[in-house]
């Protein structure tokens, strides 16, 4: 891992097209400030590592049998497909 | 000329196959499987109202998946307008919304993620996996109790 130090209102450039500034600080809290092209998305590591664990999961147990948890949605006539 | 169909392969259903133009790019891919970026939409009417995900280069890789709104009616994501770009989204009616389901044998145990939804822009057929900044929506959803509910 890369490890920089960096002021108040100094940034990083990562790429040729994405700034990351340090905007504020604050106790144990900094705000930082992300400039990326709209085809970057930018997350907060811990949403998208939950996201991740969980698409492995689902990936993982795609193939488990459906069946009663249709025969549920049938007997409830489940909302219908529009 | 090329061909018009892509064949792939999937180890529950066998030898498929999908029009080119049907088949949904995920240019980031999904988070966990990055490698991987088509995709087919699969439907098996015993699964009703659930679809699968299927990769077109796996046939180990496919994901259970649901329209949210069957189920959770006021489900309400918000997509950025970088995701719309991204997508080339030109009117909001050419999104579809999907969420991954994952199983469990038993079916309490079942859940949908409404916190990675998947958006898809049902023209270009181009999608991407949201993680969205809502306290409201977590990754695992209890379905049975909100089939109950509904």
């Amino acid at each position: 891992m890369l490890v920089l130090t960096r002021k108040l209102g100094e940034s990083i450039v990562i790429g040729n097209n994405v700034r990351v500034t340090v905007l504020e600080m604050q106790g144990k809290q900094i705000r930082l400030g992300i400039e990326a092209p709209p085809e970057v998305s930018v997350h907060r590591g811990e949403v998208y590592e939950r996201i991740e664990t969980e698409n492995r999961l689902a990936a993982e147990t795609a193939n488990t049998d459906l069946k009663s948890l249709t025969d549920v949605w049938k007997l409830k006539g489940g909302p219908k497909k529009q | 000329m090329a061909e018009d169909v892509i064949r792939f392969s999937h180890v529950r259903f066998g030898d498929q196959e999908v029009a080119r133009d049907k088949v949904i790019t995920f240019p980031d891919g999904i988070p966990g499987f990055e490698s991987y970026k088509l995709y087919a939409l699969f439907d098996d009417p015993d699964s009703e109202p659930f679809q699968w995900l299927l990769s077109t280069d796996s046939p180990r890789l496919g994901f259970v998946v649901v329209n949210p709104l069957f189920v959770w009616p006021d489900y309400n994501p918000k997509i950025s307008r970088d995701d719309l770009t991204t997508l080339g989204v030109e009117k909001s009616e050419d999104i579809l919304l999907f969420c991954i389901v994952t199983l469990a044998d038993d079916p309490a145990h079942v859940t949908v993620n409404l916190s990675g939804p998947l958006v898809v822009n049902s023209v270009k057929r181009k999608a991407r996996q949201l993680a969205l900044l809502d306290d409201r929506y977590i990754t695992k959803h209890k379905i049975l109790e909100a089939i109950q509910q509904v």
